[in-house]
């Protein structure tokens, strides 16, 4: 195993810049790959060798690739949340849950209309935060790997991705539910069984949501771009 | 020796299997130890190595450790408590699988026969 030269290495970066991979996990194993292979060949074996990987990762194999990642990704994900979610209703805790949507229910029924669309706001700022916290621990694992690559165009972990599409999903569920029927000022909207049930089937859906996201994430951290 | 078609439907066992033996492993290592215990014969290509890996990583099969080497970052697979509960299951139903077909290329070998 040799070590290979800086031109070697710009000359792998050009190659796989072309690629115009997008996916930080898979731009990050097939460097690793190409680096792997071209490191056991002698330099005059290099360009034969590259021209060979280049035969495999072709540029429809890597975009292929980069789809099927993504959702697996996707798949992975949904699955550690709902495990998480199926994990965490313990007894003792499914008990304290019921305690809590009691009281919940009790304090729905003695606050303004109002402010129940207010306070369902609550969780959504939470998610966002976590969203946003996530992003920004992301940016600073990939930064590394688009340094390493020398890549040019822009790169993401496909699990951000993942979390960012679900967090789209929660907004515009807000934004259907409580903001399009106050924007087309539908008459006592605010006092309907409909947003009563709503609004609270969303407050439990996003506290749901941000807590299976947060122990996802602590999960994969460890091993993902995330 | 042309054999993709052949290996695809036991390459997820053999990923499993190579990674009972081995703590952890790289893509790359596991097409290079595929080549050095096959003296060559089998070649596991990067077209579905990947995928698979991918695959039984969503499944919850592997786990992914990534790791700073040389000038490069490494993704390392290795078994999760799942994937060691699916590696004797898979093995044994690739043996089975192999046996039968050992049966049907050579009728004359009596049944209960091991590999």
């Amino acid at each position: 195993m040799r070590t290979l030269t800086e031109k070697e290495l710009d000359q792998i970066k050009k190659a796989i810049a072309y690629k115009e991979i997008t996916s930080a996990e898979i731009l990050m194993e097939i460097f690793d790959h190409y680096l792997s292979h071209l490191q056991s060949y002698e330099v005059q074996d290099f360009e034969e060798q590259l021209y060979e990987l280049e035969q495999q990762f072709t540029y429809s194999y890597c975009h292929a690739l980069q789809a099927k990642f993504l959702k697996a990704s996707k798949k992975e994900i949904f699955h550690l949340q709902w495990n998480l979610f199926k994990t965490y209703f313990t007894w003792p805790r499914m008990l304290g849950t019921i305690l809590f949507l009691c009281a919940y229910i009790f304090f729905w029924g003695t606050i303004e209309a109002k402010t129940k669309g207010s306070i369902l706001v609550i969780p959504l700022v939470i998610v966002l935060c976590l969203s946003g916290w996530i992003w920004i621990k992301s940016y600073k694992k990939v930064r590394e790997i688009k340094r390493i690559v020398d890549a040019q165009k822009r790169i993401e972990s496909s699990y951000l991705s993942t979390i960012m599409v679900q967090f789209s999903l929660m907004t515009s569920s807000f934004n259907l539910l409580i903001l399009v029927p106050k924007i087309l000022d539908v008459p006592n909207f605010l006092d309907s069984v409909f947003f009563l049930v709503a609004s609270f089937s969303l407050f439990i859906l996003y506290t749901g949501y941000t807590l299976t996201l947060f122990e996802a994430w602590r999960l994969k951290t460890k091993s993902a771009l995330i | 020796m042309s054999n993709n078609n052949l290996i695809k439907g036991s390459l997820q066992t053999i990923i499993l299997k190579l990674l009972e033996e081995n703590e952890k492993m790289y893509g790359y290592e596991i097409t290079q130890r595929v080549k050095e215990l096959t003296a060559g014969e089998i070649k596991i290509t990067e077209g579905a190595l990947y995928p698979a890996l991918h695959k039984l990583e969503a499944e919850g099969l592997l786990s992914t450790e990534i790791q700073q080497v040389d000038n490069r970052v490494r993704k390392y697979y290795s078994l999760t408590k799942d994937g060691q509960k699916q590696v004797t299951s898979k093995m044994s139903e690739l043996q089975g699988f192999v046996e039968n077909l050992q049966r049907i290329l050579t009728p004359d070998l009596k049944p209960g026969f091991n590999i």
